[in-house]
């Protein structure tokens, strides 16, 4: 088997939530993520599906090390991360990238728009003076902006604009990996096809690989090859696109698809109307996580033990004791990275 | 039909010290009793501003330059603050994209729903507190004679959005003016609110100006709907005619720009350039420099309304005969 760009094994992030001023008393833990399994082949665009509060973006950041896992591993090209020194880190770093949900608040409004592409270059040490400027103007040409705007400042460009520069400013290191974390939910509609057009673009030209994250279902449609859904920390079901998209088999993949508002009528389905909201991370619900809002006729183990994530064919995994019939159970070692 | 609602030529504008900012520019539509009417466009084309104007609530320095506003027999734009208090909640009420904003934090669910019905009907507390609890049940809080008692905080999103739905059911409007209801919730639960209400209207009869930038929501919603860019509504129809035939060319762009099924991969339309800025708008047509097929004559006349079969109106040369 060839070996995977990023390979993530039963990450954990918990946060304690305590109480007390002098003597702090932890009273709860918030399972952010809890388990999380998966890998992704290079130049694969992996989706990470999800609503607010299942962990989807801490995934992200445990991924590129800014944070720190509670448990398990991230290896990136067969190096464990947490293994390595904070300098050595650093340089890592370098291969993987992120791009934010929100491009008015994660550029600097008092730095110009060249300094803002070209800082990483220079925190990383890789080019000064005029060597930069042409490495920034030649990333910024492939994103789409003009030397013009090199001067500029972000609060003259608009909200697609903006983006451009944020994916210039992860381009710049030539990473390999981009983590996207909804890197077009805050963008107009006509915007946003301009940036998923970009990011397929830049794909294509720089062999990137992507984690995207997002929570519209067509979005990761267009551009995913595989899809992870996550629900409250955990992985749910992950396959294929297609296959996800029409035979998903986990009650919450089947009601997320159901619940998405569809433009063509032909495709509008039955509503499968959940009942309630996602839990609070810190009060995970027993068994299953997802018991307490399934539509199936629950078993007892569903409410007490909770099945494991296990391969029913094809490199589809999924979480759910109905689902899985004759399938394999999923550990570290017997996941087979299937390629699109 | 009869119209509920009747806007007509409105132009609401916002003079800063540089620039008029016309932010609705001579805008006109109707919505019939029991329908309702989608208005799609994106950031800044004067969606929310056209439902602050019928309520009158539009911000300051904004101001409604003209037009005429009817509801039932009456225009708006000319009845006294005190008849228009009247209009608010009972004739039109509204809700928003972010319910906590419009909660009161330190008030609990049940006092600001309760507050509402002894307004308008004169209950007693007592009868004012059972009904409050009804109404709960209705836009589906789970266990209302206790969570009548909490404060907003203590819901979730969605809850809240049903809580300020609630408020609005107590008085029982004949016109929901809902701006971007579900915009900030997750799928599941944006299914959940547009559900109920779909349900709360068939119980009521009542009509909804549905304000959103998300095309499959008017698709699910509306029968009607109005399309607008750069303070102008530059087609209407139909909510089935528009989207499986759109007319003008920013509106086939939208529609095109969504990614789709079986166009996996492919490079999406794109509509080049940005929207326009609505303090220097382009003349002429506002959106001829993003036009694919623009005329000569796109960049000088503001292009006039045309009614293509039936109801499908659209504001473009291209269909000038």
């Amino acid at each position: 088997m060839k070996q995977p760009l990023l390979d993530v094994i039963e990450l954990k992030k918990y946060y304690p939530i305590t109480r007390g001023v002098i003597r702090q008393r932890e009273i709860a833990t918030i399972r952010a993520v809890d388990g999380v399994t998966f890998q992704i082949g290079d130049g694969e665009t992996v989706g990470l599906v999800g609503e607010s509060g299942c962990g989807k973006t801490t995934t992200g950041q445990l991924v590129l090390g800014l944070e720190r896992p509670t448990a398990g591993q991230v290896s990136f090209k067969g190096v464990v991360l947490s293994s390595l020194t904070p300098p050595q880190l650093r340089k890592m770093r370098s291969h993987f990238q992120m791009v934010f949900q929100d491009p008015f608040s994660s550029l600097s409004p008092r730095m110009r728009v060249g300094d803002l592409i070209g800082e990483p270059l220079h925190v990383h040490d890789l080019a000064h003076g005029w060597e930069r400027r042409r490495q920034v103007l030649e990333v910024m040409d492939a994103v789409g902006l003009v030397k013009e705007h090199y001067d500029r400042y972000p609060h003259e460009f608009s909200g697609g604009q903006r983006q451009r520069v944020a994916i210039a400013r992860a381009l710049v290191l030539k990473p390999r990996l981009i983590v996207a974390d909804e890197p077009v939910s805050a963008l107009d509609a006509s915007i946003q096809s301009q940036i998923l057009n970009l990011l397929m673009d830049l794909q294509q030209e720089f062999q990137l690989t992507y984690l995207f994250i997002a929570h519209n279902l067509n979005v990761i449609y267009h551009v995913c090859d595989r899809v992870l859904v996550m629900y409250l920390g955990k992985i749910v079901e992950s396959a294929e696109v297609t296959t996800l998209f029409e035979k998903p088999r986990h009650p919450y993949t089947q009601a997320l698809i159901a619940a998405k508002p569809e433009l063509d009528a032909t495709r509008r389905k039955k509503k499968l109307l959940l009942k309630g909201a996602v839990p609070s991370a810190s009060a995970v619900p027993s068994g299953c996580a997802f018991h307490p809002r399934c539509f199936y006729h629950l078993r007892e183990e569903c409410r007490e033990v909770g099945p494991r994530l296990v391969d029913i064919g094809d490199g589809h995994f999924v979480r759910c004791y109905y689902a899985q019939s004759g399938g394999t159970t999923l550990t570290p070692t017997n996941i087979e990275l299937k390629k699109g | 039909m009869q119209k509920l609602l009747q806007v007509k030529d409105l132009k609401t504008n916002f003079p800063l010290p540089r620039a008029m900012v016309k932010a609705v520019d001579g805008i006109s539509f109707a919505i019939a009793q029991g329908e309702t009417l989608g208005l799609v466009g994106e950031s800044g084309s004067g969606k929310s501003v056209t439902a602050l104007s019928i309520l009158r609530l539009v911000p300051s320095p904004g101001e409604i330059q003209s037009g005429e506003i009817w509801f039932h027999d009456q225009n708006l734009l000319q009845l006294s603050e005190a008849d228009m208090r009247r209009v608010r909640g009972r004739g039109i009420a509204m809700i928003f994209q972010d319910p906590t904003a419009y909660l009161n934090p330190l008030m609990t669910v049940g006092s600001q729903v309760m507050e509402i019905i002894q307004v308008h009907e004169g209950l007693k507390k007592a009868h004012a507190r059972e009904k409050t609890v009804e109404i709960l049940d209705r836009v589906g809080i789970p266990s209302p004679a206790i969570r009548v008692d909490d404060y907003p905080h203590q819901f979730s999103g969605g809850m809240r959005q049903r809580i300020l739905i609630a408020i609005t059911v107590a008085s029982n409007p004949d016109l929901l003016i809902a701006d971007e209801p579900t915009t900030a919730l997750d799928v599941t639960i944006e299914a959940q609110i547009l559900d109920l209400l779909r349900r709360l209207q068939s119980e009521t009869g009542s009509s909804i100006l549905l304000i959103t930038h998300d095309l499959a929501v008017i698709a699910e919603m509306c029968q009607q709907v109005a399309v607008m860019y750069a303070g102008r509504i530059i087609e209407a129809g139909a909510t089935e005619d528009i989207l499986s035939s759109p007319l003008h060319p920013y509106t086939q762009g939208l529609i095109q720009a969504l990614p789709r099924f079986g166009q996996r991969k492919k490079r999406l339309t794109v509509i080049e350039g940005n929207i326009a800025s609505a303090s220097n708008p382009p003349p002429g047509c506002r959106f001829h420099p993003r036009c694919p097929i623009p005329k000569e004559i796109c960049s000088r006349e503001p292009p006039p309304l045309i009614e293509v079969d039936g109801d499908h109106q659209v504001n473009c040369y291209e269909y000038v005969s």
